[in-house]
Parts: structure tokens; C-alpha cells; sequence
């Protein structure tokens, strides 16, 4: 069955956060975000952009009726900062006016001075002043000391892996308009609308059944959305709520892409042992997470590196340590696989590095420890149900992998200007939330007096194809033609206290 | 006022002529379909289609909304998604179905806007000119493969397409509304007269970097349009002298039959500067006005030792283009002159000449570095050579030394690691987001052999392993 948004897709005519048709008076917003990584505020002045003709308010610290936190798992980070600034984008203020325009004009009228602080980008370097997001956290199983002797071979090393944007489509943004009986309605372009709400309600001093979020869509999200969407709504919320006027902001992409954080890059270290018979003994990792300047979902992505630090490999002696570092970039945040990449480019870094010192390709060592029926992960989990190796010699019968490799190395002996590669990894991803609790869904399903059905749930769509399946789930429950069924909007009023859509 | 034709309804407006097309579509029309995406022209979400008046047809390309000033439009045919709907889907549209080439959605309109483009090109489709056409268009989530399938079926659907009346045979199959049909003669009775222009206006042709560097200052401000002023336009070569104007396009360079005898790696050299929407709106007198040390026209220009042809206040003068740059983005012109055009001399024999560039991706970037050569050969020696190199100095240069050295020379190792000696005094690359200074060192040696490599296969002696 075809996405049954494609059609929409395809003319144009589905309907994204900056499509939402605007109400009369709508105001526009943009963000003041810190000219500077790191900084005592010496000098902020917002009178002469405020004076801007067109220039509606200018919200600041100052202007927050509740609590000036807007921290998911950990409360560690502001809406506007206040004092100090501790990444170069941290937003500071909102401007709003009567149009984009000169809402972006009035941002370069802002006064701002601070006395510099010392900026640090380095995880290691932070770790070693002492500046971590949460408590250090190390798994352990087996004899990770002296096993050491048992080894035949032993390499150690260093690993680094970058960080990455997003770069959803469409940029953060959100739309909200105060309702009666002091209610708001927020359209925000989140992955998660029930932390949207719920922080709303904590930095408008409101009670969250006060505040309605709604999403129809998102141009994207891939985790970036799941808890860096919440910032902009709660701005645009706390502005309708004050001026009692609809007001929108859809972040420009340069602002989007200094302000929010990426995938955590990480630097480690590791030592590998091997018995002669290249069955890894042991190995030991140290993980510098560098986390940005807040917490965001760090200590949740910290968890996955840990369960994925061997990945689809049974290593009977394994200790693995990750630091979670504050450093003055943008809170990192939640990204495809959500720490498990990074921690299993260390130990494929581990083995690609034993396998050229042994000079043997790394699918050697790789087929010799993949995981077995009832082989225990480093946490306390058995293994069941395993496929790895069955998987593993399928694609080879399929590829025939040694052949591949031979062509390849023949062309490169043949070929100057162009060379080529191959790798294979093999991989060993737990899916849902680690956070048990999380794995919870609801449904509204209304069936109408003429037999069609509107269906709401948690999930939002964002390309995943989420508002096809549960039509095909719905028509096969129901015995009716999915086109008979219609999925709505993903609201906080309909199905409430939900997960973020994400953890696939 | 602004008057243009957008899709099947005539619009005028008093915006000013700097703001930005996208902005119009969306917020004046109220036609949401055309994307924001990242306001540089780098991700094609805003994608529209333009039309311009031919001769008895109407020319159609694509180019990023956000980067076309509203200005632009005047007299011409602009074409969003929704002027595609016809109450049934096109083929182009289709085919994203049948291939699941849509997924969050957010940049399908871009992708099929840029694919209707290329079925309304005047020219054969094939499976490339349908990549090539949708090279400027990002999706975060399918991975391209489902989309490749789509731009493919595509292709296929209009091997009988006819190239001398596009627009007439893509309505009669259905491609396209029948309104399009009408749209020439609508044009031609709006006999447009270009709005008087203003001192203050800024002078844009192309549009795509002012667009991004001044897009606030623009956004208030009239234009002074260069884009078709006809002695600006055009490509002429005889006698040994190739004169481009300097509103021609990239992709006009890209099609000239001359230009491709003259330069005939020119067209895979095209492909690494910008996508393909930008190239139908960036000019080479843009991207050499510019100044930018990383310029590919100015290198490719500067090692075809071509000159400016200057023009203030109706005289025209002209300048070695190696003497246009004096330091970072400075020029020896003053505001009120501008480049008409870019003349060069060539031989009637194919002469010897490579561009090569290394950017962060292959495509659609800014060189970290680039260098163009141009050599003749006499009796198994160099007799002529123009070496030039962007992004390792503060203006795009001119390799003097290395040139002059490598006059008389066979063509060596020994001489081409001595020309690279020469090479590494001539400039200072300084380290920056396109990579250190000695990466940028190492990089121009690199291109310096691959100019070698690529001229002379197999007869340079240079062992590449062992480099």
C-alpha cells in the first residue's frame, strides 16, 4: 500500500507548521541567540531594537510568569539565558513584530556585551576540569583485570566520531494562539507534544490542561525534533500568552543550524585482547560523550552507547565507561540510533585495528565472536532468538564477499586515479525506549454514525509512513477499505501524556 | 509595479523588487506548496519553474525561488506546484507514487518542479538529463534510490518528446495543463516595459549570492537587472577571440556547441560548480564580480588568460582579468562600472586544458581548492601555459612563475615536481572550514598532477603510489 500521504505530498497540498493558514494579528518572531561560545552577560540592551518601528515586544528571562527551565530529563537548562551565555546561538530573547522582516531588523539593533570565558569544545578537556552533564557510568562483566595476560594479542587506540546535523527539511518552528479560559493551542513541529506541554505549562506557571499542542506533520525530524522543538514552542507560547495574540516563528535555517544540537561526537579510548584463535577475550573502552552545554537527552544516549558497546559481539570480559561532558557547544541531542553508532564505531574501530595489525580482513574476527543463542550482553541480558550468523552467511552467500574483495584489490593494483573500498559490519540495535515505561501507546478511535472512522494517536507522522500503517492496521481490524479511514492531527487534547515518536 | 504571469493568473504588485520570490508566492499568494528550506539555494525545496518569452515558445527552466529576486518575475511565467494541478496527476507525479519516492513530503514539490523542468527542456530527456535536473534538490529520508527510480521512469516516458515545441506536445500527452498553451500570447499582449530603475537600486544579474549575502538590504531596495541586457548576453568566437557576456548563464556556457570545442571538458567541469538550478540563474560575470578567492569562472577564465571588458558610464575598457583582483573581495573598478563581458583568445585546435576542484561534497559546494590549466604544445615541449589556483591565496591567482617555468619544457616528472616547487612559493593559503593551510598546500600539488595525469595520460612519469 502506498503512503497514503503521497498524494498531498506530491501537489504540494500537505500541510506543514509554515502552511498553517495565519489568523488575523498574527505576529512574527526570531530568536536572539548568543553572539559568543561562553561569557559573563557584562551589557544587554533591548531598547532600540524594542523601539523598531513595527517591534511589538521583546521577551527576555524577565518576562517568564513560571519556572525559566525548560530541562527534559535533567534541569539544566534555560528558555533565555541570564546571566551567562554557555554556547555561541543560546538563545536570549524573542523578538516579535508585525512581520518577519523586522523582527530579523530588530535583532541586530540588540545591545549585548560579555565578559569571555573560557570556551572549551573538547570533551576530554572538559572531563578533566571536571565539567560532566550527569554521574560517569561503567558496565562490567567478567574478568576485565587480569585476563589480560591470557591474551595473545592486545592493541589499543584511539577513536573519534564527528558530529552531525539534522537537517530536517523544514526548520523548527511553532504557532501558538491563546484560546478562552486562558487556554493556548501551540502547532509546534515536535516529535514529542506531550514534553512541549508539559514544559509549557512549567515556564507559563500553568496547569497543562491549559495548553493543547497539536501537529499535523513534520518535514522531518530524526530525533532532532524529539526534545530541541521544545525551546521554540514554549518562546512562541510564552509571547501569545502575555501579548494574548497569535504569534509564529519558523526558525531561519543559519539560526536553526547554530542554535540546536547534533549527534554527540565522541572520543574514546580503547584496548582489545584476542586469543590466538582471534576470539576477543576482553575488551575495555573509555568514552568521552561530548554533550553540549545542557543535559537535553544526553544521560538517555549515554545508556544506548553502553548496551551497544559490543554490538552484535559476545565478549566474556568487558568493562566500558562513558563520561558525559559539558562543553560549550549547543546541547547535542537525540539522532538516528541515539549513542548506539557511536559506540559501536568503537569497537569496530577495535577491530578493524587488531585486524591490520594481524593483517587478516576484519570479517576474520568479526564471524568468530558474533553473538550465540543465550551469550550474555555486559548488562545482564540474554541473548535470544539470534540470527546474526545466519545473517551474516546469507550476505555472503548472496555477495560472496571474498570475490568482491578480490576485484576490488585487482582493480586497485590496475587503477591510479580511482581506488575503491568495501566493509561490512554487522549490527546488533535494541529497539524501543531503554526507559521501560515509555513503551506505551494510545489510541482514539471515533467510529461514525455512517461508518467511517477518524483515528488519533500519540504518533507523529514525519515521514515514517506511521498515519499509513495504523489505516492499515485500522482497515484490517475493521474488515473496511483504509480509504474509509482518517488519520487526525497528533493533539494533546485527544490522546494525552504520550512518548515522543522516536526510538524506532 | 511587478507584473508577471504566476501559473494560470496574472499578478501586479507593488513589492519591492528585491524581496525575494518565494517569499511572494508564499505569503502575498498564499500558495504554500513552494517550500523554505534553507534560503541559500542549496536545498531546492522552493524550486518554481521560469518562462521567458522565445521566439514563438516559451522557454522554461527551473530556479530556486529564494534566490530569485521578485524583480526577476516581471514579464515572465512563474510556475509553482499548484499550477501543475490538473485534477489528475501529471506523470512526473505519478511516478513519485509508483517509486515511494515521497516520504516526510517536505521537499517533493522542489523535486517535482525540478523535474518538470527538465521535461520542458528543449532537448532530449534521458535518464541523465533527469538526475542531472534534480541535482540541486536534498531529501533527508529516502536515500535518493526511490527517487533516482522516479527521475528514470520518467525519462522514459518522453523518449518521443518533441524538442522544437516542448510545451505543446507535454499539454497534448497530458504532462502538463492546457493553460499553458495560452501563456506566450498572454505574455506578448503584456508588452512589458521594464519599471523604472533608481541610482539606489542594486545591480543584480544572477541574483544567487546577493541574494544570500544582502537578502535584509535587497528585500527593501529596487533592482538594476542585469539579466537581459542583450549586450551583456551571448557567446561569440571567430577569428581566434571568444567573447562572453557577462549575464550569460552557467548553463548557457554549458550548451554553447562553441564554448565545447574550445574548453571540451567544459560541461563535466559545469557539473561541479553549483546544481542545476542555480547554474540557469548564476552568471559568469556574477561569479567573477564577486571576487571570491575560491571562484571556479575566475579560475577557469584566469587560465585562459582572459580579459574584462569593462564598462562605466557608456565607454567600455578593457583589463587583463589577473589584474581585476587586487586582495580579498577587492577589485580595481569602481561601484559604477561594470563587467559587459569576458573576451579570451583560442586556438582553432583543441588546446590542452583541465579544471579540477576539490570541495567537501563533490557537488553543489564551495572549492576548498581549484586550479585550471591551459597548455600548447610544439614539438614535445610546452610552448604555452596558464596555471591559476582559487582558495590558496586571497584572491583568486594567477600562477606566474609556474607558468613561465613551464614554457619550453617537456613534459617530465622531474619538471612537473620542480613546477610544484615553484607552485608552493607562488602562494599562501591560509587555514579556515575548507581545511588547513598545509592541507590546502598539499591539495593544489595534488590538482597540479591531476592537470598532468589527465592532459598527458601516461606520458608524465609520475608514479602515484609513490607520491
Amino acid at each position: 500500500m502506498n503512503n497514503i500521504e503521497s498524494v498531498n505530498h506530491i501537489k504540494g497540498k500537505s500541510v506543514y507548521l509554515d502552511d498553517i493558514p495565519v489568523l488575523r494579528n498574527t505576529l512574527y518572531a526570531a530568536v536572539f541567540g548568543s553572539p559568543v561560545a561562553h561569557g559573563r552577560i557584562t551589557h544587554f540592551d533591548t531598547y532600540a531594537a524594542g523601539s523598531l518601528r513595527g517591534v511589538e515586544k521583546i521577551f527576555t528571562w524577565r518576562d517568564i510568569p513560571g519556572k525559566n527551565d525548560i530541562g527534559g530529563i535533567i534541569s539544566d537548562e534555560t528558555l533565555f539565558a541570564k546571566d551567562e551565555v554557555h554556547y555561541h546561538g543560546q538563545p536570549l530573547a524573542l523578538v516579535v513584530a508585525s512581520d518577519e522582516h523586522t523582527a530579523r531588523k530588530a535583532l541586530s539593533l540588540i545591545e549585548f556585551e560579555t565578559e569571555k570565558l573560557e570556551i572549551v569544545t573538547d570533551p576530554r578537556i572538559a572531563f578533566e576540569k571536571g565539567n560532566i552533564l550527569i554521574p560517569s557510568r561503567t558496565f562490567r562483566m567478567g574478568d576485565t583485570d587480569s585476563i589480560w595476560t591470557k591474551c595473545e594479542y592486545i592493541y589499543e587506540g584511539r577513536a573519534d566520531s564527528g558530529a552531525q546535523e539534522h537537517l530536517y527539511l523544514e526548520t523548527q518552528g511553532a504557532y501558538a494562539y491563546p484560546c478562552e479560559n486562558d487556554g493556548i493551542r501551540i502547532h509546534s513541529s515536535t516529535q514529542g507534544p506531550s514534553l512541549v506541554q508539559k514544559i509549557a505549562a512549567r515556564v507559563l506557571g500553568l496547569p497543562m490542561n491549559r495548553i493543547e499542542v497539536d501537529v499535523a506533520r513534520l518535514g522531518g525530524g530524526f530525533g532532532g525534533k524529539e526534545d530541541q522543538a521544545t525551546g521554540f514552542a514554549v518562546m512562541v507560547a510564552l509571547a501569545s500568552h502575555i501579548l494574548k495574540k497569535p504569534v509564529k516563528l519558523s526558525l531561519h535555517r543559519l539560526d536553526d543550524m547554530r542554535m540546536t544540537g547534533k549527534r554527540h561526537p565522541y572520543s574514546s579510548d580503547f584496548r582489545i585482547g584476542l586469543s590466538r584463535d582471534l576470539k576477543i577475550l576482553a575488551f575495555r573502552s573509555v568514552m568521552y560523550q561530548n554533550g553540549g552545554a545542557a543535559a537535553d537527552l544526553s544521560p538517555a544516549i549515554m545508556e544506548r552507547t553502553l548496551f551497544h558497546s559490543t554490538n552484535a559481539y559476545f565478549i566474556p570480559n568487558t568493562e566500558v565507561t562513558v563520561h558525559s561532558c559539558r562543553t560549550n557547544l549547543p546541547p547535542n541531542t537525540a539522532f538516528r540510533g541515539f549513542g548506539a553508532p557511536q559506540g559501536i564505531f568503537v569497537i569496530e574501530a577495535a577491530i578493524a585495528k587488531a585486524a591490520a595489525e594481524l593483517n587478516i580482513p576484519a570479517r576474520i574476527i568479526q564471524q568468530k565472536n558474533l553473538l550465540k543463542e543465550n551469550d550474555e550482553f555486559h548488562y545482564g541480558q540474554k541473548a535470544k532468538d539470534v540470527n546474526i550468523s545466519k545473517c551474516y552467511s546469507t550476505l555472503d552467500e548472496k555477495y560472496k564477499i571474498e570475490n568482491l574483495e578480490k576485484e576490488i584489490a585487482d582493480y586497485n593494483t590496475n587503477n591510479d586515479l580511482f581506488k575503491k573500498g568495501m566493509d561490512v559490519i554487522p549490527l546488533c540495535f535494541g529497539i524501543s525506549f531503554t526507559n521501560t515505561s515509555m513503551n506505551q501507546a494510545r489510541a482514539l478511535v471515533h467510529i461514525y454514525q455512517d461508518g467511517s472512522i477518524g483515528i488519533s494517536t500519540g504518533a507523529i507522522e514525519m515521514g515514517q509512513g506511521v498515519n499509513t500503517r495504523l489505516a492499515q492496521v485500522a482497515a484490517k481490524v475493521f474488515s473496511i477499505d483504509p480509504k474509509r479511514i482518517r488519520l487526525e492531527t497528533t493533539n494533546t487534547s485527544r490522546v494525552a501524556n504520550t512518548s515522543p515518536t522516536a526510538a524506532s | 509595479m511587478i507584473t508577471f504571469i504566476l501559473n494560470n493568473e496574472l499578478v501586479s504588485t507593488g513589492k519591492s523588487a528585491g524581496s525575494s520570490l518565494l517569499d511572494f508566492i508564499r505569503n502575498e499568494m498564499e500558495l504554500p506548496g513552494t517550500k523554505t528550506g534553507c534560503r541559500e539555494g542549496d536545498c531546492g525545496a522552493c524550486t518554481v519553474l521560469m518562462g521567458t518569452a522565445g521566439n514563438r515558445i516559451i522557454n522554461y527552466k527551473s530556479i530556486v525561488s529564494c534566490l530569485s529576486p521578485l524583480g526577476i518575475a516581471h514579464g515572465r511565467h512563474i510556475v509553482t506546484i499548484e499550477g501543475l494541478d490538473m485534477g489528475f496527476l501529471t506523470p512526473v507525479q505519478k511516478a513519485f507514487i509508483d517509486n515511494s519516492a515521497t516520504q516526510c513530503g517536505f521537499c517533493t514539490p522542489g523535486f517535482v518542479m525540478a523535474l518538470t523542468a527538465n521535461s520542458l527542456a528543449a532537448e532530449k530527456t534521458s535518464r541523465e538529463t533527469a538526475i542531472a535536473a534534480i541535482s540541486g534538490n536534498i531529501c533527508r529520508c529516502t536515500g535518493y534510490k526511490s527517487i533516482e527510480k522516479a527521475a528514470v521512469a520518467i525519462a522514459e516516458t518522453l523518449k518521443e518528446k518533441d524538442i522544437h515545441d516542448p510545451v505543446r506536445w507535454l499539454v497534448e500527452k497530458k504532462h502538463l495543463p492546457a493553460y499553458f498553451l495560452t501563456i506566450y500570447d498572454r505574455l506578448h499582449d503584456l508588452n512589458v516595459k521594464h519599471p523604472p530603475q533608481q541610482g539606489s537600486d542594486i545591480k543584480i544579474a544572477g541574483g544567487t549570492d546577493l541574494m544570500v549575502q544582502k537578502a535584509g538590504e535587497l528585500a527593501e531596495s529596487g533592482i538594476f537587472r542585469l539579466d537581459d541586457r542583450k549586450e551583456m548576453k551571448g557567446i561569440v568566437a571567430e577569428n581566434g577571440r571568444c567573447s562572453i557576456g557577462a549575464a550569460t548563464t552557467i548553463s548557457e556556457l554549458g550548451r554553447s556547441d562553441v564554448l565545447k570545442r574550445i574548453i571540451p571538458g567544459l560541461g563535466t567541469y559545469l557539473k561541479l560548480i553549483a546544481s542545476e538550478a542555480v547554474r540557469n540563474m548564476a552568471t559568469i560575470g556574477g561569479n567573477i564580480i564577486n571576487a571570491s578567492p575560491i571562484g571556479d569562472m575566475s579560475v577557469i577564465m584566469l587560465a585562459l588568460d582572459a580579459e574584462v571588458i569593462i564598462e562605466s558610464s557608456g565607454n567600455v575598457r578593457p583589463m587583463p582579468l589577473k589584474d581585476l583582483f587586487l586582495d580579498y573581495k577587492k577589485l580595481n573598478i569602481n561601484n559604477d562600472e561594470l563587467i559587459r563581458s569576458i573576451v579570451f583568445n583560442y586556438h582553432t585546435e583543441p588546446s590542452l586544458i583541465n579544471f579540477e576542484k576539490v570541495s567537501k561534497r563533490t557537488h553543489l559546494d564551495i572549492a576548498s581548492v581549484n586550479s585550471a590549466i591551459s597548455i600548447t604544445m610544439e614539438n614535445e615541449a610546452v610552448s604555452e601555459c596558464t596555471i591559476s589556483a582559487g582558495g590558496v591565496s586571497p584572491v583568486p591567482l594567477y600562477l606566474k612563475k609556474t607558468s613561465n617555468f613551464l614554457k619550453g619544457k617537456p613534459i617530465t616528472a622531474e619538471i612537473i615536481m620542480h613546477a610544484n616547487e615553484l607552485m608552493q612559493s607562488e602562494i599562501a593559503p591560509i587555514s579556515d572550514v575548507r581545511g588547513s593551510k598545509e592541507y590546502k598546500r598539499l591539495l593544489l600539488r595534488q590538482l597540479l598532477f591531476a592537470h598532468f595525469l589527465k592532459l598527458f595520460p601516461g606520458r608524465t612519469g609520475l608514479k602515484i603510489g609513490q607520491l
